[in-house]
């Protein structure tokens, strides 16, 4: 499925939870959402998802507005950061309730998930631990093999084994049916192993998207040792994001292209100069600096 | 379109049902004991009762009257739990927005939700009728004051009345975000003029006693007048809850028809007094117009207000003046009498202070309760840090009210009514005391009369030694009577029933006398008898397992004492 927001806003009162946003995400394609907290994340989700109505501007889905067009929804999963289930139900109850909903929903596969994590049919939602509910979650969102799957914050509550377990499910669903995948995550470094793209948002305004590895491909940690300390002009410069001193050796976190990054350099006569790519959960973490995202 | 089409999809049926089938069944147990279960106890009680007096089967009406009073306002508040739960329980709990998600519309949603609660509503009513009809049908000698067209009248009237409670509720759950929210709006809707009439009238009563205003006079009459004709003509609970005795003998369509009649009979909609089925079918229509409301609000309501008290903003101030207002009636009415009986102006200092003391206090209250919340746009973890405990602290104790009410309810329609049996036996021992009294004044045969007694009722030794005395009186004048030439020769004495009701072991039997005393006439232009009736009072006390008689008397003696009463001379 092809999803498309064109200057997304959405207002809540006076507090704005998404600026102008806009991006497009090809079907088929993995595509991470980072932000802080109170970025923006949920709402970005919920909107695509139709829960949400936006102040201005349009989201589509293959075309089509999933706010007013239900049947739409019938192809997108959604996997919500709090896992909410009528609690009274026992899983098999609450499966009943998804098979009736979805056409498209495959006995089968939602028993081999289940067994696969564990889940007994008899056992009441309300008696599930967190980590359950989320297992929960994914046999759902996956068993009716949605075309869109939009999961927020998925990982959270699963454990390391769970966790890599689910993304392989994921990978696996991309694989075999070309889903298109929305995910938000603080963990990054999951995100850098299946993501395709990656958007990052900060106050409701998407401030990059990017291929992952075009991302990757443009922040870089700089290590400079230099015989003599430049003047303090050298460091200011808007494409540093940050400098830090032990010595004579500085390591700057900057953004560019490397051959013009590496000419910036080499007129200061470093002794040494390397240049190394950095994990995305660092990318972030400098980005946000920028925009002065610290704890205060 | 294929009927599949308009109704609700089976996956939204099947689970509100799940979610709300613990109510239902509370709800169901409740009419079934208030209506199938007290016919079949007034059966079982009349044939133990067997070959009384078929007066006495009076008390069989009671099944009827489940749709007053106590049982009425439970009623009502059972149907409000009905909406409320269906859709703020979803909100609460979080899974209206899972609802959302999925690919149903709001339309669906409401509508599902609607299509359950009025079949929860419906089916104890149209299930109880049935076994109501059985059992009149499979007990044909016994002489029941109603038939089989009260019986569906009620059931029809009971539906319609409380799909009535149950869209208000459902219009009030798709601006509120929440349970507590839903309930309270709800509450408002419907019983407000009941509350402000009561709240009117106390604070009338109150400040009377400030010796400023006398009643009948004064401002606050006038709005206490006003506000108890909005109660009565305007609020169609009330139609339940002040159900008329005369359901006894008629049928609730008769008693509709006087609504009817109160209503529209000198307004211009006075052509709707032509059958009360048009009251009906306004009332149907007004249903529906409620629900297409709830349906509209739904679907543009912004699933961002969940977790507020009211959703809809505008609402907000308005309820808000609205409960400080009544919480300053409150004050008024209360702390006064908690202060005590001051008169004159510094009555009126304390009343006015209890006014401004309880707004401030109502005031406070509507700030933390119903102020402008901001938990829109926050995340699902600081919302939960932001729930407070208090609220669920007073939907628990509504919940402990209603289901008080429920279990108080239960032992009114089973234990402390008299049984048909019960009351059948206390006034056939009436009727011979007062029988024995009459005949004293035609002749005995010399001997003192026995104590009278039968399978449920007694004469207590008391009253039997006060009625010795009295009849030896009587006996007296029917003498000086006869010396005078003016003696009767026969008597007739018949108790016709007017009310019963127990408290604490003590029974009070109100029942009309009709007596008549023949004369031994001379000649045909003399009267034939002299005839009179009289209200008069039993008081039963439970002694031993047996009702004993231990006082009675004429319940009005402005117009005289009747033949039967002893004059102490």
């Amino acid at each position: 499925m092809h999803v498309s927001l064109k200057e997304v806003a959405k207002y809540f009162g006076g507090h704005s939870a998404l600026d102008s946003v806009s991006f497009d995400v090809p079907p088929g394609a993995v595509f991470g959402v980072v932000g802080p907290n109170g970025a923006g994340k949920t709402t970005l989700l919920k909107t695509i998802m139709g829960m949400l109505r936006p102040s201005s501007g349009s989201v589509t889905v293959d075309g089509r507005n999933p706010q007013t067009e239900t049947a739409v929804r019938v192809g997108i999963g959604y996997l919500a950061e709090a896992q909410y289930y009528y609690l009274d139900f026992t899983v098999s109850e609450t499966l009943c309730f998804y098979r009736e909903t979805y056409p498209t929903w495959q006995d089968e596969r939602s028993r081999e998930l289940c067994t696969g994590f564990g889940l007994s049919m008899r056992a009441k939602v309300k008696h599930l631990s967190r980590g359950q509910r989320t297992q929960l979650g994914v046999v759902l969102a996956l068993s009716y093999v949605p075309k869109l799957l939009l999961l927020d914050e998925p990982t959270a509550g699963l454990d390391p084994v769970m966790r890599r377990q689910f993304l392989a499910l994921l990978m696996d669903e991309v694989a075999q049916h070309g889903t298109t995948v929305l995910i938000s995550s603080h963990q990054l470094s999951d995100l850098e192993r299946i993501c395709d793209y990656v958007g990052v948002l900060h106050q409701g305004k998407l401030l990059d998207v990017a291929r992952i590895e075009d991302l990757k491909r443009q922040v870089f940690t700089v290590q400079v040792v230099l015989a003599e300390p430049p003047t303090d002009d050298f460091w200011r410069q808007e494409w540093m994001q940050s400098v830090r001193q032990h010595g004579r050796i500085y390591t700057v976190v900057a953004q560019g292209e490397r051959d013009s990054l590496a000419s910036y350099f080499a007129a200061a006569k470093p002794l040494a100069l390397e240049f190394i790519e950095m994990p995305l959960e660092d990318i972030f973490i400098a980005r946000m600096g920028g925009e002065g995202y610290a704890f205060k | 379109m294929p009927l599949s089409k308009l109704l609700p999809s089976r996956a939204l049926l099947r689970k509100d049902w799940r979610m709300t089938r613990s109510l239902f069944l509370v709800f169901a147990s409740f009419i079934t004991f208030a209506s199938t279960l007290t016919l079949a106890y007034n059966i079982v009680s009349y044939r133990a009762a067997e070959g009384a007096w078929l007066g006495g089967l009076r008390a069989s009406h009671r099944l009827l009257e489940s749709s007053s009073g106590f049982h009425g306002a439970a009623m009502v508040l059972f149907a409000i739990m009905m909406g409320v739960v269906s859709m703020g329980l979803e909100r609460d709990k979080g899974t209206l927005s899972v609802l959302l998600g999925m690919p149903y519309s709001r339309r669906d949603i409401l509508s599902s939700k609607a299509v359950v609660s009025l079949l929860q509503i419906s089916l104890p009513f149209i299930a109880n009728a049935l076994l109501m009809t059985l059992l009149l049908r499979t007990n044909q000698g016994v002489n029941f004051p109603f038939g089989v067209g009260a019986i569906w009248s009620w059931a029809v009237h009971s539906v319609l009345v409380l799909t009535f409670v149950l869209c208000v509720t459902l219009l009030a759950s798709t601006v509120s975000g929440k349970m507590l929210g839903a309930a309270f709006l709800a509450l408002v809707i419907l019983f407000f003029p009941f509350g402000m009439y009561a709240l009117v009238h106390v604070n009338a009563t109150q400040w009377q006693t400030t010796g400023l205003i006398s009643h009948g006079q004064g401002l606050f009459w006038h709005f206490s007048d006003l506000f108890s004709d909005a109660a009565n003509y305007l609020t169609v609970p009330l139609w339940l809850i002040d159900f008329p005795a005369v359901v006894a003998v008629n049928s609730i369509v008769h008693v509709d028809m006087n609504v009817i009649e109160l209503v529209f009979a000198n307004s211009v909609w006075s052509f709707v007094v032509v059958h009360p089925y048009v009251l009906y079918l306004l009332l149907a229509g007004l249903c529906l117009g409620l629900y297409t409301w709830a349906q509209k609000w739904f679907a543009g309501t912004e699933l961002e207000h969940d977790d507020e008290l009211l959703a809809l903003p505008r609402l907000r101030g308005l309820i808000s003046v609205g409960f400080i207002g009544c919480s300053a009636l409150l004050g008024g009415a209360v702390l006064p009498a908690v202060l005590g009986e001051t008169k004159g102006v510094p009555g009126a200092v304390v009343m006015l202070l209890s006014y401004a003391s309880s707004a401030v206090v109502a005031w406070m209250l509507a700030r933390r309760f119903l102020g402008d919340s901001t938990t829109g746009h926050l995340s699902q973890g600081a919302m939960k840090a932001k729930r407070s405990p208090i609220a669920l602290l007073i939907v628990g104790l509504v919940l402990v009210i209603v289901m008080l009410i429920a279990m108080f309810s239960l032992p009114v329609v089973v234990s402390r009514q008299l049984t048909q049996a019960e009351e059948v036996n206390m006034l056939a021992l009436a009727d011979s005391v007062m029988e024995r009294r009459t005949q004293a004044l035609v002749g005995t045969d010399g001997a003192p009369p026995a104590a009278l007694n039968n399978d449920f009722a007694r004469e207590s030794p008391e009253l039997h030694k006060r009625e010795q005395v009295l009849i030896v009186e009587l006996a007296e004048r029917r003498e000086a009577l006869r010396q005078r030439g003016e003696s009767y020769i026969r008597s007739e004495t018949h108790l016709v029933l007017i009310s019963s009701r127990v408290r604490q072991g003590t029974a009070t039997v109100v029942a009309l006398e009709q007596s008549k005393l023949y004369y031994a006439r001379a000649h045909p232009a003399q009267p034939e008898y002299m005839a009179w009736e009289a209200e008069r009072g039993f008081v039963f006390m439970r002694r031993g397992g047996v009702w004993e008689l231990t006082e009675h008397g004429v319940m009005d003696t402005s117009k005289g004492l009747p033949p039967n009463e002893p004059r102490g001379n």
